[in-house]
Formats: C-alpha cells, sequence, structure tokens
C-alpha cells in the first residue's frame, strides 16, 4: 500500500514531467520562412513602399496559412496531437490579420499616409508577438514583441534604413527562436 | 482528539479511493500527460517521462488492458508510431484517483 511519502514523491515526479512537457519551440521551418518574408518585406518598404506594402498584404496571409500546416506536422513529429493547441494558435496568429482590417477601416476613414498605415501594423504585430510569449510559453516572444513594438514606433524618426534595421532585428530574433530546443524535443523526434 | 479522528476518516477514505493500477508512477504520469492532449506519441512519453522502451512499453500495455488508454499505430514518413490516447474511463479513474491521492495527503498533513 502507497505511504503519503511515496504518493508524495509520485507527485514530484509527475509534477516534473508535466514541466518538461513543454510546449513546442517555434519550429524551424516556419521561424526561417517568417524570418526571410520580414527582412525582404520590411526592408523593401525603405525601397519601393509600394511593392512591399502589396507584398507584406498579400504575402502574409499565405504564410500563415502555410505555417498552420508545417505547425500541425511539427507537432505530429514531435509526438503531440492537441486541437484545442492547434485552433488556439491558429485564432491567435489570425488577430494579427483583424488588427489589420481594423486599421485599415481607420486609415480609410481618416486619411492616413502608408507609413502611419504601417506603423499601427508594426504595432498590432508586435503586441501580438508579446501576447504569444504570455500565453504559449515562447520566451523569445516576450522581448520580440516590445522590439517591434519599439521599432515600429521610432521608424518614423530615421530618414533611411529604419525598416530595414526593424527587418533585420526582428528576422534575426526570429530566427533565434527556432534554435533554441528543449532536451525533450530533441528526444521525441521520431 | 477530533481533529485526529478526522485526519483517520481523510486517510481512510484515501487509501479507499487509490486505483491500483495508478499507484505506479509511470502510468500516473502517463495519463497526467495524456490528459492534457489528443494524444501523444511513444517516443513523446519516453523522453517526458524519462522512461526505457522496455518499462514504458509494459505500463502502457497494462494501461490499455485496463482499459484506460486506447493505443493506434499508424506510420509517420514511414516510420511506424504508436500513438495513446486517454479513454473515458482513463479519465474518469485518473480524476478519482488524484481525488483520493489529495484527500490522503491532506489527511496525513492534518494529523
Amino acid at each position: 500500500m502507497a505511504t503519503p511519502e511515496q504518493l508524495k514523491e509520485d507527485l514530484h515526479y509527475v509534477i516534473g514531467a508535466v514541466e518538461r512537457d513543454r510546449p513546442q519551440a517555434m519550429p524551424r521551418s516556419i521561424g526561417l520562412l517568417w524570418a526571410v518574408f520580414m527582412l525582404g518585406g520590411l526592408a523593401g518598404l525603405d525601397w519601393d513602399p509600394r511593392t512591399a506594402g502589396l507584398f507584406l498584404l498579400v504575402g502574409g496571409p499565405l504564410l500563415y496559412l502555410v505555417s498552420m500546416k508545417l505547425g500541425m506536422r511539427s507537432a505530429l513529429a514531435a509526438g503531440v496531437r492537441d486541437r484545442e493547441m492547434g485552433r488556439r494558435h491558429m485564432l491567435h496568429w489570425a488577430s494579427i490579420f483583424l488588427g489589420m482590417g481594423a486599421i485599415t477601416l481607420i486609415a480609410l476613414a481618416n486619411g492616413l499616409s502608408h507609413e502611419v498605415f504601417g506603423q499601427l501594423t508594426g504595432m498590432v504585430v508586435g503586441l501580438v508577438y508579446f501576447l504569444a510569449g504570455v500565453h504559449f510559453r515562447i520566451s523569445v516572444f516576450l522581448w520580440l514583441g516590445p522590439l517591434a513594438m519599439a521599432g515600429a514606433a521610432l521608424v518614423g524618426y530615421f530618414d533611411r534604413w529604419g525598416w530595414t534595421l526593424l527587418g533585420v532585428l526582428m528576422a534575426a530574433g526570429v530566427v533565434a527562436a527556432t534554435m533554441r530546443r528543449s532536451p525533450v524535443e530533441e528526444h521525441s523526434q521520431g | 482528539m477530533e481533529q485526529g479522528n478526522k485526519s483517520m476518516d481523510a486517510v481512510s477514505t484515501g487509501v479507499a479511493g487509490l486505483d491500483p493500477v495508478l499507484e505506479h508512477r509511470l502510468r500516473l504520469g502517463a495519463c497526467v500527460l495524456l490528459s492534457r492532449a489528443d494524444a501523444l506519441g511513444f517516443s513523446r512519453l519516453k523522453a517526458v517521462l524519462g522512461a526505457t522502451d522496455g518499462n514504458l512499453g509494459a505500463q502502457m500495455r497494462k494501461l490499455e488492458e485496463e482499459g484506460y488508454v486506447k493505443a493506434r499505430k499508424e506510420f509517420q514518413d514511414r516510420k511506424p508510431v504508436t500513438w495513446y490516447s486517454l479513454t473515458s474511463q482513463g479519465r474518469s479513474a485518473l480524476r478519482a484517483h488524484l481525488a483520493a491521492m489529495e484527500k490522503l495527503i491532506n489527511g496525513s498533513e492534518v494529523g
């Protein structure tokens, strides 16, 4: 018969296992795709704002769909089937488009410039990143989010290369997010 | 005296409610992890629980025999993968076992 002390030890063991069962880090494929997309799109705003803006507006949703697919495959490869978590990710990242939709309506109603539209979108993206760090425990987003928000706010103070600098920093941050792997993730692949 | 009797009652109730299938920590750990997802692969369970292939395999077979988990074998990238999910019977058993553990531990601390 189990004693209370043995049960407490068993509980500690289980708590340890639950702690090790942390959410997946960002899959490398997703991170690299978004890094290239952000670097190209944001740097493009300094060179050809119109084309870059279209690239970001059209490419963003497409890349979101691709990311959801890649995320599902990555979770399966890590040995996790969790529809609830998948649904939360889908809704969370889709909120960027809700934010952009709202900003578009505001921009149209108030005649906002493209630059300000871009800055407000950057703020929304940064906030969504930060909340991903809070709720999904992806720690890199806890600083990447505020960096994006600060960058979007400050980019107007640069005569040139402001968006390029932000793109480089964001791309580097996203790539860094994909580099960290927990021992569980290393061992549970396959 | 009264407090002592209450804690004895709590311990007795707790002991009575413990599920012998889940008194093995590996089986308990597996069920707790499975309660948090739709299904987990064998490799994932092994990595998180820090178990060996043989030991985990034996414990998962026991859970299957008791009807607490369901196993499904699939091929993923041409490799065989076994997915485990908690059954409703397993979920109820886990809830009852954890409640009994709590009573037992709380009873032993009060007394």
